[in-house]
């Protein structure tokens, strides 16, 4: 996500994360590279000097534990039980929050029906539902799945509902003027209309989503990255605890970057194609 | 011809007009949740889930200051408004220095642009525990949190803001040789309002939810602790009458601040028919 799209998130139709293809300046890849130089070396003096080394250990350390974990072979159990619930969630929320947006989108009634509840959900901390769901559910999987679903779900619905509000008026005039049929109109008019948006939606829910996940499970799992960062932070083992983090938060940037970038032109093509 | 009757079309009831209006629709919405939950809860396996009326129970004694929790509820949340007042200050300050340098200049931008992206998605969690670790259950501890979360959101509201500054503004402003002090207080600083109040808009939001995570890892006081206390205490209707806190503490904020504060910082502007402030 660019600076300016992770602080404003989409109420205008999204531009394409990628930038265009011309190449960067090298000086800026310097300054990038100085950045994460900078940082791992205020990371070492503040864990040499600055706060005792079994609260915030050394980089070096990290590393090592960060290698013992991959070795050890318990990391495929845990993150695939991370990924799992994630990913059952995602499915579950992204159609709930995707159809309860084209409903608000398309009938001022329904949008007066669900407004409140959205803004209600979204302006509860989500600590309260991991921590109802996990109270209700225990250790069962469950749990952290609908504590994922209750908090992420809005975030989709306003994404697709402002989508879908601001289509341009032409679309949906030419279809009821050519008499296309409601299913038709929504099937092959509107829903590739809001294929940014469904995107950005996408995106964005996912980043929330994989933090509330780690979450609910140091609550209510015994499995899971979230499960093994309790187990660690338990046993006053910071590195461990540290090193899950980064694992993971080095997981969730591949994914971000890797995958969801290279699909972000599939999404943005036809855009390109019809607006250019 | 009869005016009531439009085209062969008969007006319909006043109820179903009433239904399907937008107040209509909002309270069949209200009466359709609390209908149904109070209907769902028997279907639980687990004795758990409360009812309706077993929350609003308890929001009402917090409210005449009776309660079972250590703090009430005023208490609670006096603590950590306090607290967020302080650190959103801070993030202020910071946000501001760091994002005017890099809305001027490239380089500036590419330092510190994986940091702003690092503490937007480095999750809260992890700051509220290596902090509390070093620190211990103070007040620094929950302000350093709300600094760490909330300086990112401002740092990138105000680098947009000042690259968004009209040219022909200052242009024109140059050309009439305007004093550099004039030019900051009557050009700059009003066209980066929209964009100071929208990061001051994030940062609150993204501030209160650090702020309650951080409480409830690493304090003994404040409205993120109570929400420890009560599920360390297994009570769930508590949990849910504190949502219900939460949720009228943002109604607070969002319609009577932000409405006050909108219309006194962008009371400069020329009167636009009503606009909606989302």
């Amino acid at each position: 996500m660019t600076l300016s799209e992770a602080a404003t998130t989409g109420s205008q139709a999204p531009e394409s994360p990628l930038p265009s293809k011309r190449r960067k300046e090298p000086s800026q890849w310097i300054w990038r590279l100085l950045s994460y130089l900078t940082f791992l070396l205020a990371w070492q003096v503040i864990a040499s000097y600055f706060i005792p080394s079994h609260i915030v250990p050394d980089p070096e350390t990290v590393v090592r534990e960060i290698i013992e974990i991959i070795e050890a072979g318990d990391i495929w159990t845990h993150f695939g039980a991370t990924v799992q619930r994630t990913f059952i969630a995602m499915t579950i929320l992204f159609a709930l929050g995707s159809v309860i947006g084209i409903l608000m989108g398309l009938s001022r009634w329904w949008e007066a029906f669900f407004r409140d509840w959205i803004n209600m959900l979204l302006s509860i901390p989500s600590l309260i539902f991991i921590l109802v769901s996990a109270l209700i559910f225990g250790l069962n999987p469950a749990g952290p799945i609908i504590a994922i679903v209750i908090t992420v779900f809005p975030f989709v619905t306003v994404q697709v509902w402002e989508g879908v509000k601001s289509l341009p008026r032409e679309l949906t005039d030419m279809s009821s003027a050519f008499r296309v049929d409601r299913q038709k109109s929504l099937r092959h008019v509107v829903i590739p209309a809001l294929a940014p948006f469904f995107f950005t939606a996408l995106t964005y829910s996912l980043a929330i989503a994989w933090k509330i996940a780690m979450l609910s499970e140091i609550f209510g799992s015994n499995k899971g990255v979230g499960f093994m960062m309790r187990v660690n932070f338990g046993q006053y083992n910071m590195e461990g605890l540290l090193a899950w983090a980064l694992l993971f938060y080095a997981f969730v940037l591949f994914i971000d970057r890797a995958i969801l970038l290279r699909q972000a032109d599939r999404f943005f093509r036809w855009r390109a194609a019809s607006f250019r | 011809m009869d005016a009531s009757v439009q085209g062969g079309a008969v007006a319909a009831p006043g109820w179903i007009r009433a239904i399907k209006s937008d107040r209509g629709a909002q309270i069949l919405s209200m009466i359709t949740f609390f209908l149904g939950w109070q209907l769902i809860v028997p279907m639980f396996p687990t004795e758990q889930v409360p009812t309706p009326v077993d929350v609003a129970n308890f929001m009402w004694d917090e409210l005449r200051v009776d309660t079972l929790g250590l703090y009430n509820v005023y208490e609670s949340f006096g603590t950590s408004l306090v607290r967020l007042g302080v650190g959103l200050a801070i993030a202020f300050a910071i946000g501001l220095v760091v994002g005017v340098a890099m809305g001027l200049s490239h380089r500036a931008e590419a330092f510190f642009h994986d940091f702003v992206i690092g503490g937007i998605t480095i999750p809260h969690l992890i700051w509220a525990l290596v902090v509390t670790m070093w620190l211990g259950f103070q007040f620094a501890t929950i302000v350093i949190v709300v600094v760490l979360a909330a300086a990112p959101f401002v740092v990138s509201n105000v680098a947009e803001g000042v690259r968004d500054v009209p040219k022909d503004l200052i242009d024109m402003a140059r050309a009439y040789h305007v004093s550099r002090s004039h030019l900051i207080r009557h050009v700059i600083l009003p066209s980066l309002m929209p964009f100071l109040f929208a990061g001051f808009r994030y940062a609150l939001s993204i501030g209160w939810k650090s702020l309650v995570l951080a409480e409830a890892f690493g304090s003994d006081s404040g409205a993120g602790w109570m929400l420890r206390f009560w599920y360390d205490a297994h009570r769930i209707p508590s949990l849910i009458g504190y949502a219900g806190f939460f949720v009228i503490f943002a109604v607070l904020v969002d319609q009577v601040f932000f409405k006050w504060l909108q219309n006194y910082i962008f009371r400069w502007r020329p009167p636009v028919g009503s606009r909606g402030s989302r």
